[in-house]
């Protein structure tokens, strides 16, 4: 066999490999990582790939209520979790970014039309990760929505090490913290974890490449965690979600913040 | 869904002279795969090669504004991917540090079968400019003009190049040198 055959055959492999990697989950971590002005067409642009992401949230909510419904557009419709969330909300995303991923949107999407957006830049981008680090899949995208009748605030992050892990974390402090314990979906599934009363970190690691997307809400007093499949069929994996998270740890905010 | 256009690029008045008009957004998708291929042929593992390919967009897309980089982004996007998969291995060794003092165990994925795997670990063995051409003339398939035009390196230096390599391939891999896409013209 020839060395050219041996290439073609080799890149052949490579390519229908490379053919299964997420455009769209790199995509956004590409736009969403370059500092800009939010013009129109950005706005257009990240919203779009939000509607993306809501969707994936809206399954989570549509089974936990059924008030909740899905706009064509893919944006929620109704608040679920709003009801016992107090605004303002003090969030800070610690994470380990790449170049590629140096800055955190947080962008809030009033139902009024208007953006209001805030970057946070992580306080650690060296690779050192913090000492409470999440470990998950390259390029994840980690979800955070918080909801209120008024006001739909959203946190993403994306992003990935050259090594090809992403850490994504979030220190929540609510003012008028509504969850006293962390659920697991199916409930009971595991146990429930309590809270300080000031917050969580909440940190999920996997052993398999299905997982995607974390979700953090809240519904009835508790935070619910679960998780959206990355496979190509592209289903959620809602039953399965135990099979796919290996850990769950939820620890004081103070010791995530403090080390 | 097309995702996004560019900030900027529908009041810009200068696309008009770009050769081709196009969103980033379908740009990245045009792109996307076959740089996260020709990272995966130079570094050996996925998750770097997706890291990588959106490093390399992410350079572009900070420029996309800018006509001069549009002359020829693919070119710009696939030479800055291969550049910083080369320089890889550098890095990797400051994150198996850091890595190491998380305790988290190194599991990357098997994705390819041994043949490939093997001629890619072998691509990876050979000097740098070796390695990129052999990735982007077998990887990203494209000629060796088309290699010269994207490492800014003249058709001979590609074609030595070329050459060498396949020669050292021959002999690790236990196949056969002879051309069968583009004869080699060194020295010329």
């Amino acid at each position: 066999m020839s060395v050219d055959e041996l290439g073609r055959r080799a890149t052949d492999e490579l390519r229908a490999a490379a053919a299964r990697s997420d455009e769209i989950v790199a995509l956004e971590a590409v736009l969403g990582s370059r500092p800009t002005r939010w013009t129109g067409a950005r706005l257009v642009a990240v919203c779009a790939a939000a509607a993306l992401v809501v969707a994936g949230a809206a399954v989570v909510r549509a089974q936990l209520n059924p008030s909740a419904s899905l706009s064509p557009a893919g944006q929620l419709a109704g608040a679920v979790v709003g009801e016992r969330m107090s605004l303002p909300v003090r969030l800070t995303v610690p994470v380990q970014w790449t170049a590629a991923t140096n800055q955190a949107y947080v962008t809030l999407l009033p139902t009024d039309g208007s953006d209001r957006s805030i970057t946070v830049t992580p306080a650690d981008k060296a690779f050192d990760p913090p000492l409470y680090a999440t470990l998950t899949r390259p390029a994840d995208f980690m979800v955070w929505t918080l909801s209120h009748p008024a006001l739909e605030a959203s946190n993403r992050t994306g992003g990935a090490w050259g090594d090809g892990y992403v850490s994504a974390q979030m220190d929540l402090t609510l003012s008028d913290p509504p969850a006293q314990h962390l659920r697991v979906a199916p409930p009971g599934t595991l146990p429930l974890v309590p809270l300080s009363p000031e917050g969580a970190a909440i940190t999920i690691s996997e052993n398999d490449q299905t997982f995607r997307w974390a979700i953090v809400t809240t519904h009835d007093g508790d935070l619910l965690v679960a998780a959206r499949s990355s496979a190509p069929r592209d289903t959620f994996l809602w039953d399965g979600f135990n099979t796919l998270v290996t850990s769950l740890r939820v620890v004081p905010s103070g010791e995530a913040t403090g080390g | 869904m097309d995702l996004a256009e560019s900030p900027g690029r529908a009041e810009d008045p200068t696309p008009a002279v770009l050769p081709e008009v196009i969103t980033f957004a379908a740009f990245f998708r045009r792109e996307y795969h076959g740089l996260v291929a020709l990272a995966w042929g130079l570094t050996g593992s996925r998750e770097a090669a997706e890291d990588l390919a959106q490093e390399a967009l992410l350079s572009l897309h900070r420029r996309w504004d800018q006509p001069d980089y549009l002359d020829n982004p693919k070119a710009y996007v696939r030479r800055t991917c291969a550049n910083l998969s080369v320089s890889w291995i550098r890095r990797r060794v400051a994150e198996t540090r850091a890595l190491l003092r998380v305790g988290r165990p190194d599991a990357e994925a098997v994705e390819l079968s041994d043949e490939a795997g093997s001629f890619w670990a072998e691509v990876r063995r050979l000097p740098r400019r070796q390695a990129q051409v052999v990735a982007l003339f077998y990887g990203y398939d494209l000629t060796v003009a088309e290699v010269s035009e994207t490492l800014n390196m003249s058709t001979g230096t590609v074609k030595t190049h070329l050459h060498r390599a396949r020669a050292t391939l021959a002999v690790r891999m236990g196949a056969d040198a002879e051309m069968e896409q583009e004869e080699p013209d060194v020295g010329r």
